[in-house]
């Protein structure tokens, strides 16, 4: 696995926010383009783990690169959907004003809305299926929406990696069926790192995954750890005997929507 | 009416009120949004400990009281972010040690020291024209400062976790927030005086929130309510020789109560007896 083809590493790393930490020893190597899966019970550190990834927290020990950077500086090309976005409902926000952030830059100059911004802005509304809620107050939306904009702000940086966490809680069917079909769409050209509880839905059509409960256990098939090439031939990498199992016809989808690296 | 315009006195408050009302425009949006209003009062508290040194040292009580309230800001900030303490119980306490010392301070002041209660319940009525050019440059450089970091600001005010997981320069905006309420506090000081400041800061506000979709759209409301409660505020403390201060600040919440009380009550009123008819 040549350098520059690594988008995401971690080596030794120990971390938590007290005393006890919530991670140790973790080693995790993750090549461009890798569709990973972050299971595990509440508490197991999957949050921590993609806080290390986005630079909102740094490891007691150990080394965080992304695209052999520390995360703080390639914070621009990460788009990152927290796991609890606390929004005001009274905000005074529309669905396009909150997307639009996903364009801001890691600068102390002022910066506006340039006019290649828009476009990409506009994007992400479409590919979240909410293009026509552009001028809705956020305040008005349901809870699934209001998820599926906060997505769509993560899209619209048109990040190398993006991470999510737990980007089903809150939505109906549709909507995650709708997240299962763009997941698979970017699988191949961008990053994604994803902890989630859905093992059907998400979960199975990742490339390869990990078992995150206060250290990581790659999941049987993913080699030597995680990120291993995948390839059309290869048995799903992700698709663990996931702990609670996966429905066969879920497995062949994921299978026939993963794209070679 | 117009005659009483061509009173110096009445053109200065007329100005005055008008300038507030830009700056309660930018800063009391800011302060109602980031749910600030505690700060915002402990900052104008804190800022008569300047009023009297002012007094006291014989020094421009205005310039001072912006001295003290930038302090105070940056002080609160700091603590804030690095002290471990609960936010109301350092706002509480540098709220009550800045109206302490600035009592202290006008208790030592030697002479006449009436002048220090128009700080306390404001005076916009007895604004000289010289304090004019001073109003106006904070208008002017708090609308400059939120038209170049429109955008940041917003991020951080609606979330900030994610302004923070973009390295936008959250604790740059933690520090000025508090710093561009201190300077705005120097400008509403004149009008309401630092008891009834928190009315001002966050009613207007609040009255325009409830009718707008954007932050920007909201500034701009929050200037026009400012303009009609400041003036409003001024001609009835004219017609019925009340104090200015608080006839501002009683035309803000009615208006408020107007706009988010008795109208919704009103439509629901009328849309029932609609449908009792139909």
């Amino acid at each position: 696995m040549g350098r520059a083809s690594i988008a995401v590493s971690l080596s030794g790393v120990r971390a938590g926010y007290g005393a006890a930490p919530v991670l140790s020893e973790v080693d995790l190597t993750l090549e461009r383009g890798e569709f990973l899966a972050l299971i595990g019970p509440n508490g197991g550190g999957k949050s921590t783990l993609l806080g290390l990834l986005v630079g909102l927290l740094r490891p007691i020990r150990g080394t965080v690169e992304i695209h052999g950077q520390p995360p703080r500086r390639a914070r621009g090309r990460i788009g990152y959907l927290p796991q609890d976005a606390r929004l005001d409902p009274e905000f005074p926000l529309t669905v396009r004003d909150l997307t639009a952030m996903g364009r801001l830059r890691a600068t102390w100059l002022p910066q506006r809305l340039r006019a290649a911004d828009r476009p990409a802005v506009t994007g992400a509304l479409e590919r979240v299926g909410l293009a026509e809620l552009a001028a809705r107050p956020v305040s008005a939306l349901s809870t699934g929406q209001r998820r599926r904009v906060l997505l769509a702000r993560a899209l619209a940086a048109e990040p190398d990696l993006l991470v999510l966490d737990e980007p089903e809680a809150g939505i109906d069917a549709d909507s995650a069926q709708h997240l299962h079909r763009l997941l698979s769409s970017l699988t191949g050209r961008t990053t994604i790192v994803v902890a989630s509880h859905d093992i059907d839905g998400i979960a199975s059509r990742a490339t390869c995954g990990v078992t995150v409960d206060h250290g990581v256990t790659p999941w049987p098939g993913s080699g030597r750890l995680v990120g291993a090439p995948v390839h059309h031939d290869d048995p799903p990498v992700g698709h663990v005997p996931p702990p609670d199992g996966t429905a066969a016809s879920e497995r062949e989808h994921a299978r026939s929507t993963r794209r070679p690296v | 009416m117009i005659e009483v315009l061509r009173l110096e006195f009445m053109q200065n408050a007329v100005i005055a009120a008008v300038l507030a009302s830009v700056v309660l425009g930018v800063v009391g949006t800011l302060v109602v949004v980031n749910r600030e209003v505690l700060a915002g009062g402990g900052i104008a508290h804190a800022s008569y400990g300047g009023v009297g040194l002012g007094f006291f040292l014989g020094m421009d009580p205005s310039a001072l009281a912006m001295v003290f309230g930038v302090l105070a800001a940056v002080l609160m900030g700091l603590l804030r972010r690095f002290a471990r303490q609960r936010n109301d119980t350092l706002i509480g306490m540098l709220w009550a040690v800045g109206m302490s010392l600035g009592v202290i301070f006008v208790h030592f002041t030697p002479g006449y020291t009436a002048n220090a209660r128009s700080f306390l319940f404001g005076s916009l009525l007895s604004i000289p024209r010289g304090d004019l050019p001073l109003l106006g440059a904070v208008a002017v450089v708090l609308v400059g400062f939120v038209a170049l970091y429109y955008r940041p600001l917003l991020a951080y005010s609606a979330d900030r976790a994610f302004a923070r997981s973009r390295n936008l320069p959250v604790l740059a905006l933690e520090l000025v927030l508090p710093a561009a309420v201190a300077l705005a506090v120097v400008v509403l000081i004149q009008l309401v005086g630092v008891v009834l400041l928190i009315a001002l800061l966050t009613v207007p506000a609040a009255t325009a929130g409830s009718f707008t979709r954007t932050l920007a759209s909201m500034m701009t409301a929050t200037v026009a309510v400012g303009v009609v409660v400041t003036l409003g505020g001024l001609g009835v403390s004219y017609a019925f020789d009340l104090p200015s201060g608080p006839a501002i600040v009683l035309s803000a919440c009615a208006i408020f109560t107007a706009v988010r009380g008795v109208f919704p009550l009103w439509r629901g009123l009328r849309r029932s007896f609609r449908d009792g008819l139909a």
